[in-house]
């Protein structure tokens, strides 16, 4: 008796533990409709599209925000541009009354977007190191830039038709496709002979939509792409696709393997390309990648057992569990893309925990976020009316 | 009134005699852990919580809030219940198990 006595509070406190952490998730449980509906806009959704919104209305904000994201990343600036964009054009598709509003936003953002690439050069928009090694193409280009300002373009006109955008579009299409064509593997460089899988698919897909617009067809590409990439890009333990690769087409050092920043998005973007392909890569990034913990979703950066350091793409990573900030925002992409409903609820819960939500007036934000955060959360939460309406054009993959 | 308080007024000090050390230890940190990050929280420390995600410049104070208010709110959620429901079931248990 005394020993129990003794050990009283030890095992009180292993018992309420063991009732109550499981019980933290079930508090913190999102109603998934909040976030995402099929039809229409999910009023979080519309919130948080709210926010983003001020940022391009306003200017001086706008100016201020911006400049502080480029100093800190300036990847983070264009990246959050682009998937503001694809926003905007799922919205507008989603509540043909915005579209008006939408076209104007994604208009500016796209003319100022061009307008800096062409007043300061692509480095504007990519880390120091860029300038630091030399390029394997030439002329130089980054298919970083390339691919996802020929996706805004796409997108937009998938919305509504602009003459100008269109011929942008197929310049940069043309560009792509000759540098993708000149690599071994079918692949252009982003940074100095660094071609990144999460580049080159954006690129894919942007060709794909304006092939879908201009009855234009690089399916010889695309095809030959697929094969390449499951024949020389695919990591042999987990059957995905690896980050990085060199213009040669060997696995390079900064993502010489699967990545969860990276293969979310990649399978989302393929989806264009071929469907059961792409759900094939989810399905694997899930398994390997996507973990729960206590009711709680998230998504590790690496495979178990496979030894790296922290960048700028992970994030941070929370030791013991190696849930990483970057894998879990783009898991909430690819849970949402191919409709795992279940992982969608569950990375929400955390989102709702620790991403600090801030409800000011209409609008949310996530204060542990940033621009770019909120805009990968936003794509994530109103993706699907314009793929649909690229994947009724023609598609290649019977 | 004066046989509500002869009815209460000696079993006060029997709860507290079942309290061990440890339990009020426990309890101790736990409002110590909750004032701290409800103070956190009207200072407006949850705002720097970017900080976690490197997202932030800014003020190192504000920094270091934010990451404090980021780590407390975990440490809240998740550790100070089972401390506090851990302490009082131990105080129960060992008032069960003390010869009347």
């Amino acid at each position: 008796m005394n020993i129990i006595r003794r050990f009283a509070l030890p095992i009180c406190i292993l018992v309420a533990g063991a009732v109550w952490l499981p019980m933290v998730a079930r508090l913190h449980r999102v109603d998934t409709a909040r976030f995402q509906v099929q039809t229409g806009m999910a009023p979080d959704a519309a919130a948080l599209a709210e926010s983003q919104l001020r940022l391009w209305r306003d200017p001086q904000w706008q100016a201020a925000e911006l400049a502080r994201m480029r100093q800190r990343n300036p990847e983070w600036d264009f990246m959050g541009r682009t998937f503001f964009v694809l926003a905007l054009a799922n919205i507008s598709l989603r509540e043909p009354a915005r579209t008006t509003e939408c076209l104007g936003i994604m208009d500016a953002i796209i003319d100022e977007t061009l307008a800096l690439e062409s007043a300061e050069g692509m480095y504007v928009f990519l880390l120091d190191y860029a300038r630091g090694r030399p390029w394997v193409m030439e002329p130089v280009r980054s298919q970083f830039l390339d691919g996802e300002i020929a996706m805004m373009l796409a997108a937009r006109c998938y919305v509504a038709d602009r003459p100008a955008y269109r011929e942008a579009l197929r310049e940069r299409v043309a560009l792509m496709t000759e540098r993708m064509q000149r690599g071994p593997v079918l692949c252009a460089e982003s940074y100095p002979d660094e071609c990144w899988l999460f580049c080159n698919s954006i690129g894919l897909a942007a060709i794909r939509m304006a092939d879908g617009l201009d009855g234009t067809d690089h399916s010889e590409l695309l095809t030959a792409w697929l094969a390449t990439a499951q024949g020389q890009l695919t990591d042999p333990q987990t059957g995905m696709l690896i980050a990085a690769c060199t213009v040669e087409g060997q696995p390079h050092p900064a993502g010489p393997g699967p990545e969860g920043s990276s293969i979310f998005l990649t399978a989302h973007m393929l989806e264009l390309l071929d469907a059961d392909y792409a759900q094939d890569q989810y399905r694997r990034a899930r398994a390997e990648l996507g973990r729960e913990f206590l009711g709680f979703g998230y998504a590790r950066e690496w495979p178990e057992g496979v030894e790296a350091q922290m960048d700028i793409d992970s994030g941070p990573i929370i030791p013991v569990i190696d849930a990483s900030a970057g894998a879990s925002g783009l898991a909430i992409l690819g849970a949402a893309a191919f409709h795992d409903d279940a992982y969608l609820a569950a990375l929400l819960g955390s989102l709702e925990f620790a991403g600090f939500p801030v409800r000011e007036g209409d609008s949310l934000r996530f204060a542990a976020s940033n621009g770019v955060g909120d805009a990968v959360m936003l794509y994530a939460l109103v993706q699907g009316p314009l793929w649909a309406r690229v994947q009724e054009t023609r598609p290649y993959v019977d | 009134m004066s046989t509500e308080s002869e009815s209460t007024a000696p079993t006060a000090p029997d709860w507290r005699r079942h309290v061990s050390r440890g339990a009020r230890r426990c309890l101790g940190w736990a409002a110590v852990l909750v004032a701290l990050y409800l103070v956190l929280g009207l200072l407006g420390c949850r705002a720097y919580t970017g900080v976690f995600a490197g997202l932030l410049g800014g003020h190192p104070l504000a920094l270091l809030g934010g990451a404090a208010y980021g780590l407390l709110h975990v440490v809240v959620w998740f550790l100070v219940p089972p401390l506090v429901l851990g302490a009082l079931a131990s105080a129960l248990l060992r008032r069960l198990l003390t010869p009347t």
